[in-house]
């Protein structure tokens, strides 16, 4: 049962007296496991060092293990204990992912040296050949503990991005755009800024609205960087791929973007065609995915699903303006921007919890679908020049709660109501999508969802509510008609102090078991 | 559609101006007028909210206030009136009844930035807009092997996201309009869009089929700009095109 191959404190030989044999998930959909922004830095083993002469000393970098992993130990000790499940391989803990059933891993990398990921060295933005190293190094060992799969994706916009700039810059000249110039928050990396939310960063620039992909302020030439040392052969990108294709691991996904929101934030489609330099960033990416025999119709952006409420005046369901449901508009959205067709916020929404409900034909657009409808639902939403390459896979991050009230979009952690009937309809509806929009067969992966973590702070839901999605997801027919290309990847920040890593998701008696 | 006379705005204009005024709800007010400034009945007017948004422990973004988005139609003498709107910043753009009226939203200064306090209403200054020619795409399609992508009309109740082998649009300067398939004749396609008055604009034709110009035999690049029209003064400009 348990190797000592590194020493292991007497909590975790305890826990391994109660080690399971690898168990089936919520079969046959796949489980994988979210860790949020990875410390790749000191990933590593003392007494070497890690990039830039970080400590491979776990110290608190995991600081909520649940006593898997002391203060002591190094990185890649601690992270074996999440996943080992061969004695082979080293110290085993009882509850380890591989031994739950998890067969994948969710990880981010940020790119400016915040959450202890430094990519890129000096001025020249190379990749830092440590850097990668030790991701490789990982890969590897995840492969080794029993891992098949990993979606690696760039910390492209989040707060923990680092090497950020606040400054003003100059509205474009554009046609439809203001004049004059505003203050916003720019990486080297991301060819839009992002405003700011008082002392923090806030969302993507909204400046005229839908307009904001040609109107807001492009990234100011002493920030920008190019898409080069992120898309470009050599870049962190086509090197995270080989480090994955060197390892072993399938990526069944490459997510360009974490949660993309064209309803509100129509700048983001400057990550599939970014029309501040004319680049198809995504079928650069799928070119990457290419050169390493992964799939390019794996490269996409995750979108979030909207939720209904369960007030007084909340409905379960409604359609979109694209005709499916609008839980899951923003798929829709995102789908429709690849193609060639419309996106951004839809001139006549009834908006109810988060979801966006077509509210065209009661202001004067006909019936849908009749003569003149489509002009007059769609007035005023962009289109990208051309065609992009479409994904053949879908990431939805749901997470499963019902909302306090039309107005008041706060999940309900009360408990005073299951969720479970209204995610057998979020469930239904995505087998829906997929069914018209030909996607059956392709993998549909929900890249966020219900953590059964303890506490509220690390993903705002509840153990109940996860069970309750778990359940929800066993009633549709998404599960009945298409579990095996059904991938539940609950949330999970292993460095924050709010989320218990590992945390029982799957086998032996998990919500996902 | 026809556009009330210059009296009218001369009637409105008493109560309309630039600034903002106690009401007992929030809202928005105002008047659409042409070039000329005369009223402009039937234009939709568009208005949308910046809802908030803020970032969790994890960096994910949480929407923490409402999200609206809707319009309405102006009346016979342009004017417009929208109330029961929550307080802050809304944009407001304005679209003409006539195919080739182009929006202030796209061929001009930009969306109305409406500031609304609570209890108020924004009232605000008249919003032209302008017309411009139509370019007509017209594309001959001797073998029948055009499909639109991203084609205008729904089936079974949803809007098409796969499919087809050919889209046009034109560029002016970064800023990219589809042309819009509008009606067949025969085994011409027409696609039409609405571009100012000398205007260059380079048309960017996404296909997989073979597009040659009419005008100079010349192949048109796909998935590309090509070289740039100058529209001129008609109230229609042809680009005739050919597929194989």
């Amino acid at each position: 049962m348990l190797t000592t191959r590194t020493a292991a404190p007497a909590l975790v030989i305890l826990l391994s007296l109660a080690f399971t044999a690898e168990a089936e998930t919520i079969s046959p959909a796949k489980l994988e496991v979210n860790l949020g922004a990875f410390p790749v830095d000191n990933y590593c083993d003392p007494p070497n060092t890690g990039v830039n002469g970080a400590s491979c000393v776990n110290n608190s970098i995991f600081p909520n293990t649940n006593g898997v992993c002391t203060t002591s130990i190094s990185v890649r000790e601690c992270v074996r204990r999440f996943f080992n499940n061969n004695p082979a391989n080293g110290t085993v803990v009882a509850g380890n992912y591989v031994s739950q059933g998890i067969t994948g891993v969710r990880l981010f990398f940020t790119l400016g040296g915040r959450a202890n990921s430094t990519p890129f060295t000096g001025s020249n933005h190379a990749v830092n050949s440590t850097w990668i190293t030790q991701l490789t190094q990982l890969f590897k060992d995840l492969k080794l503990w029993g891992i098949q799969r990993v979606t690696p994706l760039p910390a492209l916009d989040a707060a923990y991005g680092g090497m950020i700039s606040e400054m003003s810059a100059n509205y474009p000249n554009t046609s439809g755009c203001p004049s004059g110039s505003k203050t916003l928050y720019f990486f080297p990396w991301l060819p839009y800024g992002l405003v700011p939310n008082g002392s923090s960063v806030g969302g993507p620039d909204q400046t005229q609205g839908v307009q904001a992909y040609y109107c807001s302020p492009y990234t100011p030439s002493n920030i920008w960087w190019g898409w080069g040392p992120i898309v470009g052969t050599g870049g962190v990108i086509d090197q995270v791929l080989g480090a994955a294709a060197t390892a072993g691991l399938s990526v069944t996904e490459f997510e360009m973007q974490n949660e993309n929101d064209l309803e509100n934030f129509s700048v983001e489609a400057r990550l599939i065609y970014d029309i501040t330099t004319g680049t198809d960033v995504t079928q650069m990416v799928g070119q990457l995915m290419t050169n390493h025999n992964f799939k390019s119709t794996g490269v996409t952006l995750s979108v979030k699903s909207g939720n209904a409420c369960d007030s007084a005046g909340c409905i379960n369901d409604c359609a979109s303006l694209f005709g499916d449901s609008a839980r899951i508009v923003d798929t829709d959205q995102l789908q429709s921007a690849f193609y060639g067709g419309v996106f951004g916020s839809p001139p006549y929404v009834s908006y109810n919890g988060t979801m966006a409900c077509d509210d065209s034909s009661s202001h004067g657009c006909g019936a849908v679908g009749s003569q003149g409808w489509y002009a007059c639902a769609t007035k005023g939403m962009l289109i990208l020049p051309g065609s992009h390459p479409v994904p053949a896979l879908t990431d939805i991050h749901n997470n499963g709660c019902l909302l306090i009230s039309t107005s008041n979009p706060s999940c309900d952690l009360s408990g005073s109501v299951s969720v479970t009937s209204s995610q057998t309809t979020f469930y239904n509806d995505v087998w829906g999508y997929l069914q018209y929009r030909g996607l059956t067969g392709d993998p549909i992966l929900f890249g966020e969802t219900n953590s059964n973590q303890p506490s509220t702070a690390c993903n705002n839901d509840t153990p109940t509510i996860t069970q309750q999605n778990a359940a929800g997801f066993e009633a549709s027919t998404l599960y009945s008609s298409d579990a095996t290309n059904v991938y539940l990847r609950p949330w999970n920040t292993a460095t924050s102090s709010n989320c218990v890593t590992p945390i029982l998701l799957g086998a032996p008696n998990g919500p996902y078991k | 559609m026809t556009r009330p006379t210059k009296t009218i705005i001369g009637l409105t204009v008493l109560f309309i101006s630039c600034g903002v005024l106690s009401a007992q709800t929030s809202g928005i007010s105002g008047q659409v007028v042409d070039a000329s400034g005369s009223p402009v009945a039937g234009a939709t007017v568009l208005y949308s909210n910046v809802p908030p948004f803020t970032r969790d422990s994890s960096g994910h973004l949480v929407q923490t206030g409402p999200s609206i988005n809707s319009g309405t139609t102006t009346a016979q003498d342009g004017t417009f009136a929208v109330s029961g709107l929550p307080a802050g910043l809304y944009y407001v753009c304005v679209y003409g009844p006539q195919s080739n009226d182009l929006s202030p939203c796209e061929w001009g200064t930009g969306a109305l930035n409406a500031q609304i306090a609570d209890e108020q209403i924004f009232s605000a200054a008249p919003i032209a807009i302008s017309s411009g020619t139509l370019l007509i795409f017209r594309v001959n399609d001797p073998n029948s092997l055009l499909q639109d992508i991203a084609p205008p009309t729904v089936v079974g109740g949803r809007i098409p996201l796969s499919g087809g082998n050919f889209k046009i649009g034109i560029m002016a300067g970064t800023r990219y309009f589809r042309a819009i398939p509008s009606s067949q004749q025969g085994t011409q396609h027409l696609y039409t869009v609405a571009v100012p008055v000398g205007a260059s604009v380079r048309p960017f034709i996404y296909s997989s089929l073979v597009v040659t110009s009419l005008t100079t035999g010349a192949a048109m690049a796909t998935g590309a700009a090509s070289p740039a029209i100058i529209v001129t003064g008609q109230p229609q400009q042809y680009v005739d095109l050919q597929v194989q």
